[in-house]
């Protein structure tokens, strides 16, 4: 059942006197229970989405539905259906505590049992060791911790994540992405920009590749893969290549096989043929290297950019 | 709209508040600051020509009414209105953008934090300056309380418009300074407003802080009424308070809608 | 102090409004007069006033709470950041003095000429090592503001509001009560309000003779500023052991 609809969404604003068009025509379903990534470069357009949907901005045509309410109509509603992380440890008050933070969220939200529910968020993102210090005392990801713990206090069936984990470091980043999965295992829907790779890679359903205000595809990360047109490579370094070579041109659906300084470099064919292939010519397997299409070649091949651009 | 919201964010105030060091002791010597000014120019004048003027020889009454009522009434506009600056330089506008109607719950209970502030910082030097410059406490006190809170409803709704200028423009600080101190001298805050031109005396007539200084200083002192009599002025107050929150809403709904429409909220 | 200036200008709306302030404050240290005062025997005092305001005004706002606009807008650690000499920058602050003094000075004195009220142009010089003096309370108070946060713009008001009365910028030394006047007298602002006034106008000076009161005002003209550049050392030390750089 689709809980974010968007059909022909339009957004121009004037700055300086000039009209930018900010989003350009988007058609977008996100399913519920899905983890959905957005991937753009700077300036693509995937922030004035965001606002769209969450009606921090009001489009300049176009339909946008949340969990059934019409964002135009219904803004209220479709507020309470959202959390939203946007602008990361400046979205939540630093002279406050992270509980006192999240009981007046809480209470923005409407939430009856805001008690309860801030206890199950600080034993459930583990917040105990800082939650009642002010916030202008935590580390960067104790910040973020607490921000994502407000974007989760109205149990929302949506989340909005805007580059969560850009300020962490490795171990913090990989908390976060941890509950972030946990909470989509228990049925949440995540909308989840990055210009991360791996992370698209590792948490993603479907990803929508956007950039100057279109999405340019639309699909799981393999079958974005797919259309790169790039093959898995595997690199064979081998006592006696020349002889393997051979045998390997032999095995279905290889594409090419080419001999660099003592490796054989295959393109395409299933992993175990090649592999029988191999050991079947008797020569000795020293190393074995494969490398998968990757999402960088495919966003490159969509926008012409690279993702850091 | 939910009261439980409006709870939670004049409790977030108070908290705020507290958490800055002299906070509310700076406050407070600025009421005082802002009558001892006057009077100091007052020591070395003609009172019987003040007098004349004003109906009252009691310039230290005067002054002090005039700073309590100014810092109680003008200065919570500034703090509305500048809120939403704050907010978006400390970068929390946004979050209370996003959840159902919290920018509405959260600007209702800044009001409060107001009104609270206001009786607070206005309550002490008041009750200090019945004491100390000959006020009688029993002299028409309610009669001034309820200009006072009456006269809160229609600043609420001025904020509305100082609220929408702060979004629609940028840095906007100097400009709600020179507001703030034109209003204070518009409002009568030093000065008997039947000193004014004609035409500046109409501007200071469509504040409703004009009414509440008045009335507050006419309760308490004796002084005549700009309108007569305490009804035909409580009436007049009672008119802002009907149409200032209707327009400043209006306003306000109209530039936030332009401003959902350009760059959204929350950039600057 | 080319960017100070340059941001003013870049703010229209801020710059008319910081002019029109100078009229604002005029009419309403005029009209206060004229409540207590018959004829223009206020307007003199009031237009040096106004001069001796813009300049604390300025300094105290412009150098003071300088420091604490940068946390707000994000660019504090920035400026921590770079190279420059942190208290050369916050000196060059006070280029925004320089720049609106003289504008209300322009305006005064032509205000002084329409009510015919007639002024020695040589209390300009007067100004100079009371600009200094500034100059050491704008760095304290930009220390202070560091330190104190948010409370540093309450700071800067209650400061000001203070100087007002206690050096008697609207209003003769002699209204101010005995205390107070004591009290006057230990602040070197005042000679150097009063210095400025009485040649201003051409008026006998109130606390001490006029050369006592310049001698003092170059003495504290060389003081104040070490002892806020102390002031400021020691609060920026404090801010950056307890890493409060970025908190507001």
């Amino acid at each position: 059942m689709a809980i974010v609809e968007i059909r022909d969404l339009y957004k121009e604003y004037r700055a300086r006197g000039k009209v930018v068009k900010a989003l350009n025509g988007i058609d977008l379903t996100i399913e519920e229970g899905e983890f959905f990534g957005l991937l753009g470069p700077n300036g693509a357009g995937k922030t004035t989405l965001i606002q769209c949907i969450t009606t921090l901005l009001i489009p300049t045509k176009g339909e946008i539905s949340v969990c059934g309410y019409d964002a135009l109509r219904e803004p209220s509603k479709v507020r309470a259906s959202i959390g939203c992380m946007l602008t990361g440890e400046r979205s939540i008050y630093w002279k406050l505590t992270g509980r006192e933070n999240l009981d007046y969220f809480g209470a923005l939200y409407h939430i009856k049992k805001r008690r309860d529910r801030i206890e199950e968020l600080i034993s459930m993102l583990s917040l105990e060791d800082f939650i009642d210090r002010r916030v202008e005392t935590y580390s960067s990801g104790q910040r973020m911790k607490v921000a994502f713990a407000k974007t989760l206090i109205a149990d929302p069936p949506v989340i909005i994540l805007d580059e969560p984990t850009i300020t962490l470091d490795v171990l913090a980043s990989r908390e976060l992405r941890q509950a972030i999965k946990e909470i989509n295992r228990n049925g949440t829907t995540v909308i989840y920009t990055t210009h991360l790779m791996f992370e698209v890679e590792e948490l993603c359903d479907r990803v929508a590749i956007i950039d100057e205000g279109v999405i340019k595809a639309l699909d799981t990360v393999e079958g974005l893969k797919r259309i790169s047109g790039d093959e898995r490579r595997i690199k064979l370094s081998l006592s006696d290549p020349s002889t393997v070579a051979e045998a390997l041109r032999g095995v279905e659906s290889v594409k090419e096989v080419s001999e660099e300084n003592g490796s054989v470099v295959v393109v395409g064919g299933a992993l175990d043929s090649i592999l029988k292939a191999v050991l079947s010519s008797g020569v000795e397997l020293k190393d074995i290297d494969v490398s998968s299409p990757d999402l960088e070649n495919v966003f490159l091949k969509l926008t012409g950019k690279r993702l850091e651009e | 709209m939910s009261w439980t919201g409006v709870m939670a964010a004049f409790r977030v105030k108070i908290k705020e508040s507290l958490r800055y060091r002299g906070y509310w002791i700076s406050d407070l010597g600025f009421t005082f600051l802002m009558a001892l000014l006057p009077i100091m120019i007052g020591r070395g004048g003609d009172i019987d020509a003040f007098e004349a003027l004003t109906g009252t020889g009691n310039y230290y009454g005067y002054m002090l009414l005039g700073a309590c009522t100014f810092m109680a009434i003008d200065a919570p506009l500034w703090q509305m209105g500048n809120w939403f600056r704050r907010e978006q330089q400390i970068g929390t506008l946004q979050s209370i953008y996003l959840t159902p109607d919290g920018s509405m719950e959260a600007l209702g209970g800044l009001a409060l934090f107001c009104l609270f502030r206001s009786c607070i910082i206005a309550g002490i030097p008041f009750a200090t300056g019945f004491v100390w410059f000959g006020l009688e406490p029993s002299r028409g006190i309610i009669l001034a309380l309820a200009f006072f809170i009456v006269g809160f409803i229609p600043v609420c709704g001025l904020s509305l418009f100082i609220g929408a200028l702060v979004l629609r423009l940028k840095e906007t600080g100097a400009l709600l300074n020179t507001l703030q101190m034109s209003f204070g001298l518009l409002m009568g805050m030093w000065v008997q407003v039947s000193l004014f031109p004609v035409a500046v005396r109409a501007v200071s007539y469509s504040l409703p802080m004009t009414w509440v200084a008045s009335g507050v200083r006419a309760s308490i002192m004796g002084m005549p009424y700009l309108f007569g009599s305490w009804e035909s002025d409580f009436i007049a107050l009672l008119m802002h308070s009907i149409i200032m929150p209707v327009l400043g809403a209006m306003v306000f709904l109209y530039v936030e809608k332009r401003v959902k429409m350009n760059s959204g909220v929350g950039s600057f | 102090m080319r960017k100070e200036i340059r941001v003013t200008m870049r703010y229209p709306v801020n710059f008319a409004c910081s002019l029109a302030m100078i009229f604002v404050f005029a009419a309403l240290f005029g009209s206060v007069g004229a409540m207590f005062f018959s004829g223009g025997q206020m307007i003199g005092l009031s237009l040096s006033g106004l001069i001796i305001m813009e300049a604390f005004s300025d300094s105290l706002w412009g150098v003071g709470f300088s420091l604490s606009a940068e946390r707000y807008q994000g660019t504090l650690e920035s400026f921590y950041l770079t190279p420059a000499n942190r208290f050369a920058s916050i000196v060059a602050r006070f280029g925004i003095t320089f720049f609106w003094t003289p504008i209300t000075i322009l305006l005064c004195l032509l205000f002084m000429r329409a009510y015919g009220i007639s002024y020695d142009l040589s209390a300009l010089l007067i100004l100079l090592p009371l600009f200094s003096m500034l100059l050491g309370l704008g760095c304290a108070l930009a220390g202070l503001c560091l330190l104190y946060r948010q409370t540093g713009q309450l700071l800067i008001n209650v400061t000001q509001f203070s100087l007002m009365i206690l050096c008697a910028f609207f209003f003769p030394f002699s209204s101010l009560p005995q205390p107070l006047l004591w009290l006057s007298r230990a602040v070197p602002f005042s000679y150097g309000i009063d210095a400025f006034r009485a040649t201003l106008l051409s008026t006998p000076t109130e606390l001490l003779g006029i050369r006592a009161e310049i001698a003092i005002l170059l003495i504290f003209g060389i003081i104040v500023p070490v002892a806020g550049y102390c002031v400021y050392k020691i609060a920026e030390r404090r801010v950056l052991e307890e890493g409060g750089l970025r908190i507001y």
